[in-house]
């Protein structure tokens, strides 16, 4: 059960870091989204949501052109910086964080949305710069929202498998992730190995939801 | 401190849902207390807001005591957080994720993290009991009464120091008696903090108690074509008993649905609540006409609401003018003002028991999502 402890351990870094990157980046989207006013703003939206409708194998092709050896960006990683993102555990994560964005700018939109502008501006009034404002009113009341929209982005991270089989390969050890190795160890017929990793699989899932439910702050911002 | 200088004349053009209306509002006076009275869509709120910073005008100048906080011409536009005003909102938006001390202290510290559940500050606990909220500082604001909020919205407004307080509405979301009573303290504590005022209004009494100078605002907020006429319900067939007509006064858009509130002649106004999409295609904004359905079957009767809190969105108090007992129904129609009036259906036995007669004193109740928004055609 060696390789099983291994491959958990990857898929949890793999998908935490994927979590994080899109905790950043999906807040951001989503507050831009639900309060900016910009031409274009629902095509951005469709843009942004595309991940979640595209085949895993598209997408993994699509970022094979871009962060590949010859790809526009990688190719410029490898000559300045000697990086290379192909079959590593890095590239690994850009694959689950993109399949994953549109859970947490979904829902942080629609969180953000459900904010009643008068607390925003009950607070400008009150002297808060709109740094301030964001940090003490819009992202509490709208926090609920998109930790349950972080949750299904940690899940479906840690679910990843066509994109990040396209683009980080499955090398046991380093990139080979759990849902990649359950499919391995199908295909070589090693029905024990696969049985423990399935098991593994449901018992982290179980577990990420069970602290999931811990996490959740018990009391619900009211709306007066 | 000295007489407060009030100078406001803004213009703003406004635009949403195909439809477009004009914001156009000046007044100046010395007055400490000031009241701007006028009927609901006038622009009240609108101004209010403009003075406050939290709406641009396209043009004009709003200045305190020759201090200019906007001014198109010379280019000054300060920014709300800078005007120092203290604001009290209609609803009063106290923060629901703050205890009643959190958001009292709110407005003390700038910083980026609000302030802990244990604040201790000597202004916060001073503004507590100045405004007998002492009692009640761990307390969220939806475990609040109408009258308890009123008063943390406006200890969080006074702990800031504002140079001038205005208010919006503030005794429309309250019932009568408990209106009377927190007049009579909002009065007493501007006398103490000599603090100039403004107060928008549609309520005649809120000028006797307060207004040293009033501004009437009749039509601050003018739409595209000529002001209707012409009842909307004589278009149209429906079952519906209740057909008040009135002007939406504000849109709360969600996610899927908005919520509609319109003022009816009379002063009151009905909530409801419709879907973006009919919200969209009925052109239902700030300004325009729109008329309310509500089903008489739909309608509580209530005589005595006391200390009981009820859920319903929708309480238009009124005298009840007619009274139609049935075998098994009673038709009860309560005259809101305005010349409007709402007929509910309660059952014989409850009629008798609420002892609901001619002239008595009563308030239909009913909930946003039975109303039914329509607009003339």
């Amino acid at each position: 059960m060696e390789p099983a402890w291994v491959a958990l351990g990857l898929s949890l870094k793999v998908a935490l870091w994927a979590t994080a990157i899109d905790l950043l980046l999906g807040v951001a989207a989503g507050y831009a989204l639900a309060r900016g006013r910009f031409p274009g703003r629902e095509l951005v939206d469709s843009l942004l949501l595309l991940p979640m409708v595209l085949p895993p194998t598209v997408l993994g092709y699509y970022l094979l052109i871009v962060i590949g050896r010859r790809g526009w960006l990688g190719a410029w990683l490898e000559r300045s910086f000697g990086i290379n993102l192909i079959f590593t555990w890095q590239g690994a994560v850009i694959a689950a964080a993109i399949v994953a964005f549109p859970f947490v700018c979904k829902s942080a939109r629609a969180a953000f949305e459900n904010v009643d502008m008068q607390y925003e501006q009950a607070a400008r009034v009150l002297g808060l710069s709109s740094v301030a404002v964001f940090f003490r009113i819009t992202l509490p009341l709208a926090w609920r929202g998109i930790l349950a929209g972080v949750l299904l982005a940690f899940a479906r991270a840690l679910g990843e498998f066509g994109a990040t089989l396209m683009v980080a390969g499955s090398i046991p050890g380093k990139t080979q992730t759990l849902s990649i190795a359950v499919y391995e160890a199908v295909q070589a017929g090693q029905d024990d190995l696969a049985n423990g990793l399935v098991l593994l699989t449901s018992v982290t899932c179980v577990a990420v939801l069970l602290l999931a439910g811990r996490l959740a702050p018990s009391r619900i911002p009211g709306r007066s | 401190m000295t007489a407060a200088k009030w100078e406001v004349s803004v213009y703003k053009s406004l635009a949403s849902g195909g439809h477009r209306f004009e914001l156009d509002v000046a007044f100046s006076s010395n007055a400490t207390r000031l009241v701007l009275f006028g009927p609901s869509g006038a622009g009240k709120s609108l101004t209010l807001k403009a003075m406050a910073g939290l709406l641009r005008p396209d043009r004009g100048r709003v200045a305190l005591a020759g201090d200019a906080l906007f001014d198109s011409q010379a280019g000054i536009d300060v920014p709300a957080r800078d005007r120092h005003l203290g604001y009290l909102f209609q609803e009063y938006a106290l923060f629901p994720h703050l205890t009643v001390r959190q958001n009292v202290a709110f407005g003390l510290d700038k910083g980026l993290r609000n302030p802990r559940r244990r604040v201790a500050s000597a202004p916060v606990e001073r503004w507590l009991e100045t405004l007998e909220l002492a009692a009640l500082g761990d307390r969220y604001p939806d475990e609040l009464s109408g009258g308890q909020r009123q008063r943390t919205a406006l200890a969080r407004t006074l702990a800031a120091e504002p140079r001038a307080l205005l208010l919006d509405e503030p005794f429309a979301a309250l019932d009568a008696p408990l209106r009377v009573k927190l007049r009579d303290e909002l009065r007493e504590l501007q006398a103490r903090l000599a603090l100039p005022m403004l107060l928008i209004t549609h309520d005649e009494a809120d000028i006797e108690a307060f207004a040293d100078e009033v501004v009437y605002l009749d039509a601050g907020l003018r739409c595209d074509g000529p002001p209707s006429t012409h009842r909307p319900e004589d278009d149209m067939k429906t079952s519906a008993r209740n057909q008040l007509s009135g002007t939406v006064s504000a849109v709360k858009t969600g996610a899927v649905n908005d919520e509609i509130e319109i003022a009816l002649p009379g002063g009151q106004r009905i909530v409801s609540v419709v879907t973006h999409e009919s919200a969209a295609s009925l052109g239902l904004v700030v300004g325009a006409a729109a008329f309310a359905l509500v089903k008489a079957s739909s309608v509580v009767v209530a005589t005595d609401l006391g200390t009981v809190r009820v859920s319903a969105r929708n309480q238009l108090s009124g005298t009840v003018s007619r009274i139609q007992p049935g075998t098994v129904n009673t038709e009860v129609v309560i005259d809101i003002g305005g010349g409007a009036s709402v007929a509910a259906i309660v059952t014989r036995e409850s009629a008798v028991s609420l002892g609901l007669a001619a002239g008595a004193l009563a308030t239909a109740l009913f909930k946003a999502s039975s109303v039914i928004v329509g607009v003339p055609r």
